[in-house]
């Protein structure tokens, strides 16, 4: 075993685990200007979103949604990716850790490995493409972008190396690889490893194992997926065949008491199922029955009930309210469910064609040790246990922790996690020099000013996406005929890291100056073609995007020749107007590295004192008196943590700290400006003090107000409180608690309602922390919780259990058969059907309390939304970028969000997403200087005639006739929309990098065909 | 025609209050100000409105003389003694400056610089006095003055709650009236009605009513007065009628546009107040054809 040392500055962050959390991380360190170290065990990245097909609640691709991320990890420089590395020890403490990683070896040189793919033709049992993804074989690709893409060598076939030497024709086989370690210094650690999902070989009842068509919901994903084995044709495994009824059990091996089940829920099953039976209805079509048997549907996170909903009004899904006893396999191969209905009482079978089991996480088995390596507590499901107020640190100062290695979660909270996690871990490592950036590595632009055009054309065939439809052979022939082009070639998937570095070193041999791009839209992926340039040397407006996938493939699916003809043309009147475009050179203003937080209740105090100790200046703006907000009038967390005190010392803090202004009742009223140099004005009270803030980046926390609404004699009659109430009750008055005899609880107060139709999410939790706490003061009293579905995700099913096993009665009850409540003087009694026992109970209470959750203040983020030009969701909650991948930014560039001002949340949640968006603000604020790109109008001052019609025009008034009389527009605040440019009749505004010289060129090589 | 003299003779007036900067550079405060030129009467300056420190007024209402203004000027006794105060104002008056308001200054404890010491030598009734003593050429030490000044001298009345504060607020401007105020200035409201009808009460002291009119900018801020200043009127309609609008910043501005012109015929004139808006005062003119 080869050892190397090294001395690293222990600003270095390690990141372990390379799925989507783990990228996350990576990513948003390096943004922020950290080098970050990313290992994973396995040969190429991704993890388990790799492998999904869609995404809920928006049915996007999972990887159109990650391979870009795949690609830009691969790309960044600030991210040194170390694929098949394991960590073997750790010593050291925070900000001075000693690690050492021991990497498998691959037997391939991943610098010249080109995945060919000669290797796997002539030995397909001896190397791997990222193998063991999918139940078809082990040589399957894992997805077309596998980063690196390269394949790696089975360790057993090791000793046939020589013979895989002579087929690769890049010479990348080593064959003297062998396992070597090192050991390097890092500042922080942060944990993204992972967890398994459930995959039981056998579960004999219920047929797993004994019938080929029960299928784990990883496996149905792969199915349904189209780099999967029947390449996203939904077809059974036993026969081949189209099934017409499938059936999703959820729950498999979770929420159980059997050896192999664990007892906590995890979290993403439900929503998972729910959409695999709309994607499958939505594409296989609406005749295929589609059945989801349940315990409780769990659908907490944001806008995640109007899915269920749209589920079962637009899609049709089934919902069963039984865990089936099992599934058996008769003899004509069918599945057949046997369960109880619970509204007749009687058992029912059904047959289907295909069995769906959704099982959920698993805590990997390297966790155990790998726990004892970093010398960090699991809990008792032996996930990475952290605090109530701590939700990304682990035991261990400096190792944070995200993901599903903390403990079952879906893919936006992860993300979320990740973030936080960044911001801690940049927080404990040392902070690395300036100027040691490697974005100052990028070479010299070269100068192509009179070069006549050399042209480079590059095709992708974008997968089946644009290769499947036309004839990309067809289209680079018809580009290397035309004028000026000296290269023209396919590019496979020409954002995959590969494809890019061939572009880049085609440009330097052969002296490209000009690069047109054959793909999909510019709006995603110009900044990816443009940076390729810039490293090579090039302007990086030098480059033009025809756009033939959107723009053609995909709106022509059904005519290839036609398709093949448009795409000719599409790249064509690239190639004629690409040596029109000219080197250009981005506008930049100062950054303004001070912050604007909106909204001083725990959210914004989190992130405002993380921020703050990091040296950033601070300004919080809160509407109230007093800061501390709703989290202000809570005591106690389901996980007994103090939430008063932890409130108190955060206002303690914020009030103390140097680097924070806390405006108190001062109101936002204006806002100007860009990312970076963003000027707000407040009115700052008691007076109405107008200020204007500058800031760079703006965090908005502004919280959400518990409702209550006038319902079950909420407000009339002593007896009727919230939950919220009731947590101050048990604290403040514990005697009164300890002579109630019976109390009950409703659920979805307000709630998953036709007026408010989303799940507030904190209220089946605050119900199960009230009742152990009243059994605690009051073990004799009776509880009776009248819920909807339980949602006690992840670890907090434990406490529902507990609850259960107290005492406390659970009994369900439909929308639309509401408990009733009638107050008779003093006494209060409730009545409510009993399913089971099919009749209608009545019951005398001393307390109910109303699970009543939250509700937006709809006044308030309505008028941050109209001032900051913000988006908000159809219940008055803002609204972030991406549901799935940007979760804490929000639609306008420069704003997060966090905590409940995003939607309903506890506590822990709102604390991570307030680091989170500290996290992405410190990306934001990186560098010092704002780019603004080089869209922007210019004035030919000798041309204009002072007309005023731009001024007029301009829908942000920005031009004007300056003191020489001419028309005058200042390209930093010029939003490039063109606008007066094609108003201007004397033709003397032009628009940056849209010059009518490159658009006549562009209409002259698409009529060309015509003359 | 200067101020005292529309006040006098019943005509209609517009006043814009305008802050001076916290700092030297003065250029919005005159761009400001040249934008308004015609348009106003006179440009109130205030002296370190609401606790935060600025350029002294005396210099701003220098300034706006300089300018072309008419200005009026802020007076309280916070900050400084009787000498320093009737020093400041005989100067102010050598600089043009005409005419003044009497006002009450924010508790110490409310200003921006936590440990400045607060004078309060004089109130407001007092400085009335004393300035109508500077008037007549006499110092508060009663040694006769080299050349008197001849100041208009107003006075300011505050938000009021209810009926008996309001009553208590018109005992104090009767007093201040008897002590020489020659204007009062009443706080904002948002009932027009509410507010014509105190104006009218008010007018029984025998001086001009100047209501002021504060520009709401957004829909928080009038929430905010709504729940925080409960005498300024502001009703859920007037807040309905914003969160409607389909440009908001538009709506305020044609609401505070309404109010002024209702105040016309029923007051003596208006105050402006801006609150950092001054840059759309003109458009508030233009709303109300002013």
């Amino acid at each position: 075993m080869a050892t190397e040392k090294q001395t690293q500055p222990c600003s270095d962050i390690l990141v372990v685990g390379a799925g989507i959390g783990g990228l996350k991380a990576a990513m948003d360190l390096s943004e922020a200007g950290r080098r970050v170290v990313l290992i994973d065990k396995a040969f190429s990245i991704g993890g388990l979103m790799a492998r999904l097909d869609r995404t809920f609640p928006t049915n996007n691709c999972d990887l159109c949604t990650l391979s870009p991320q795949l690609s830009e990890t691969g790309r960044r420089h600030h991210i040194e990716l170390m694929s098949g590395t394991q960590l073997s020890a750790v010593q050291g403490d925070a900000g001075r850790f000693s690690v050492s990683l021991t990497r498998a070896p691959r037997f391939i040189d991943l610098d010249r490995c080109t995945a060919c793919g000669e290797c796997y033709k002539h030995f397909p049992h001896w190397v791997r493409f990222t193998p063991g993804l999918d139940h078809r074989a082990p040589t399957c690709m894992r997805y077309p972008q596998a980063t690196p893409y390269a394949f790696s060598v089975y360790p057993e076939a090791s000793v046939h190396i020589d013979e895989l030497a002579r087929v690769c024709p890049a010479g990348a086989i080593l064959t003297e690889d062998r396992e070597r370690m090192e050991t390097r210094m890092f500042g922080a650690i942060i944990l993204a490893a992972g967890a398994e999902l459930f995959a039981p070989t056998r579960l004999d009842y219920l047929s797993r194992g004994l019938s080929s068509d029960v299928l784990t919901g990883l496996e149905y994903e792969r199915i349904l997926s189209a780099s999967g084995p029947t390449r996203g044709e939904l077809l059974r495994p036993s026969d081949g065949k189209a099934p017409r009824r499938i059936a999703w059990l959820q729950c498999v091996g979770s929420r159980g008491i059997n050896t192999a089940d664990v007892s906590y829920c995890s979290s993403f099953c439900c929503m998972a199922a729910i959409k695999e039976a709309v994607v499958t209805r939505e594409r296989f079509g609406n005749d295929i029955e589609t059945s989801i048997f349940h315990m409780d549907i769990r659908t907490g996170g944001k806008d995640y009930e109007l899915y269920y909903q749209r589920a079962i009004k637009e899609y049709g899904v089934r919902f069963v309210r039984c865990r089936p006893h099992s599934v058996v396999r008769d003899d004509t191969g069918q599945l057949r469910i046997s369960y109880l209905r619970e509204e007749s009482g009687r058992t029912e079978s059904e047959q289907f064609d295909m069995v769906v089991l959704s099982s959920g996480f698993r805590p990997s088995p390297e966790t155990d040790a790998l726990g004892r390596t970093l010398g960090i507590e699991l809990n008792r499901h032996h996930f990475a246990a952290t605090g109530g107020f701590s939700p990304v640190s682990t035991s261990r100062p400096g190792i944070y922790v995200c993901g599903t290695f903390e403990g079952p979660k879906d893919i936006p909270e992860t993300i979320v996690q990740s973030s936080a996690a960044a911001c801690l871990a940049m927080q404990t490592a040392e902070r690395p020099e300036p100027g040691a950036g490697p974005e100052d590595e990028v070479p010299l632009e070269r100068d192509v000013a009179g070069e006549p055009p050399r042209i480079g054309v590059f095709v992708c065939d974008c997968g089946f996406n644009i290769g499947g439809v036309i004839d990309v052979a067809a289209v680079v022939a018809h580009a290397a005929t035309l004028p000026g082009v000296l290269v023209a070639e396919m590019a496979g998937h020409g954002c995959s890291t590969a494809a890019m570095e061939r572009i880049e070193s085609a440009i330097r041999e052969k002296g490209l100056n000009r690069i047109v791009i054959g793909g999909c839209s510019p709006r995603t992926h110009e900044t990816l073609f443009q940076n390729t340039l810039r490293k090579a040397g090039l302007n990086k407006y030098l480059v033009e995007i025809a756009n033939i996938r959107d723009q053609d493939t995909w709106v022509h699916a059904n005519l290839p020749e036609q398709s093949t003809q448009k795409a000719k043309d599409l790249v064509r009147m690239a190639v004629a107007s690409v040596r029109f475009r000219g080197p250009h050179s981005d506008l930049v203003l100062p950054m303004n590295k001070s912050v604007l937080v909106v909204g001083g209740g725990v959210s914004g105090m989190t992130a405002a004192l993380n921020l703050a100790d990091q040296g950033f200046k601070v300004v919080l703006v809160e509407r109230m008196r007093e800061l501390g907000g709703l989290a202000g009038q809570l005591r106690k967390s389901l996980e007994g943590d103090d939430i008063a005190a932890h409130v108190r010392t955060l206002v303690d803090r914020t009030l103390a700290h140097s680097h924070i202004e806390a405006l108190t009742q001062t109101i936002i009223v204006d806002h100007s400006g860009m990312p970076g140099a963003f000027a707000t004005g407040v009115q700052a009270g008691p007076r109405m003090l107008y200020r204007h803030i500058r800031h760079g980046a703006t965090i908005l926390a502004t919280g959400a107000l518990p409702r209550r609404p006038a319902e079950y004699l909420l407000g009339e009659h002593a007896a009727v409180v919230t939950q919220l109430d009731l947590d101050g009750i048990i604290e403040d008055d514990p005697e009164r608690v300890a002579r109630w005899n019976l109390v009950v609880m409703i659920q979805c107060v307000g709630s998953r309602t036709p007026d408010n139709p989303n799940c507030s999410k904190i209220c089946c939790q605050s119900a199960v922390k009230n009742i152990l706490r009243i059994r605690r003061l009051n073990p004799g009293a009776r509880i009776f919780v009248l819920y909807r579905d339980m949602r006690t995700p992840g670890f907090q099913e434990d406490y529902a259990i507990e609850a259960r096993k107290l005492g406390a009665v659970f009994v369900q009850y439909e929308e639309s058969a509401k408990p009733g409540v009638c107050a008779v003087g003093e006494k209060l009694t409730v009545s409510f059907d009993d399913r089971i026992l099919g009749r209608r109970l009545q019951v005398e209470t001393d307390c109910l309390a109303l699970s009543t959750g939250f509700v937006s203040d709809d006044e308030g983020t309505e008028d941050l939304a109209t001032i900051f030009h913000l988006s908000r969701t159809a219940d008055g909650f803002f609204l972030e970028d991406h549901v799935k991948l940007r979760p804490v930014e929000l639609s306008v560039p420069g704003f997060t969000v966090a905590g409940t001002a995003h939607g309903p949340k506890s506590v822990r949640e709102s604390i991570t997403q307030a680091l989170a968006a500290s996290a992405r603000v410190q990306a934001l604020l990186a560098r010092d200087v704002i780019n603004l790109g080089a869209v922007a109008a210019r004035v030919d001052r000798d041309r204009c005639a002072a007309c005023l019609l731009c001024v007029r025009a301009c829908p942000y008034h920005i031009p004007f006739i300056n003191a020489d009389g001419v028309s005058e527009i200042d390209a930093t605040r010029c939003h490039g929309c063109g606008t007066c440019a094609a108003e201007c009749p004397a033709k003397a505004i032009e628009l940056v990098q849209f010059e009518d010289a490159v658009i006549s060129a562009q209409l002259n090589g698409l009529l060309e065909r015509l003359n | 025609m200067s101020l005292n003299t529309k006040l006098t003779s019943g005509e209609f007036v517009v006043l814009a209050e305008m802050e001076t900067p916290r700092g030297v550079d003065i250029s919005e405060l005159v761009a400001n100000a040249q934008r308004l030129k015609g348009r106003i009467d006179a440009v109130v300056i205030p002296d370190m409105d609401y606790g935060a420190m600025r350029m002294s007024a005396l210099a701003g209402a220098a300034l706006m003389q300089q300018q072309g203004f008419e200005s009026v000027m802020h007076v309280y006794g916070r900050d400084r003694n009787q000498m320093a105060l009737q020093g400041d104002l005989l100067g102010a008056y050598v600089l043009g400056v005409r005419n003044v308001v009497v006002v009450g200054g924010e508790q110490i404890s409310q200003c921006d610089h936590r440990k400045a010491k607060p004078v309060d030598d004089l109130d407001e009734l007092s400085i009335l006095q004393m300035i109508r003593g500077l008037n007549q050429g006499l110092d508060l030490a009663g040694f006769e003055l080299k050349g008197s000044p001849a100041f208009t001298a107003g006075c300011t009345l505050p938000t009021c709650a209810d009926e008996n504060a309001f009553e208590a607020a018109l005992g104090q401007a009767r007093k201040k009236v008897a002590a020489g105020a020659g204007y009062v200035v009443m706080a904002p409201m948002f009932d027009l009605e509410q507010a014509v009808s105190h104006v009218n009460r008010i007018k029984e002291l025998g001086v001009p009513v100047i209501p002021t009119v504060l520009i709401l900018k957004s829909v928080g801020m009038a929430r905010y007065i709504a729940v925080n200043e409960p005498g300024a009127a502001i009703s859920e309609a007037m807040i309905a009628r914003i969160r409607k609008a389909h440009d908001r910043e538009e709506e305020c501005l044609r609401m505070a546009a309404e109010i002024l012109s209702g105040f016309k015929g029923a007051a003596g004139g208006v105050k402006l107040q801006a609150l950092g808006w001054e840059h759309r005062l003109p458009a508030v003119l233009d709303a109300a054809g002013m």
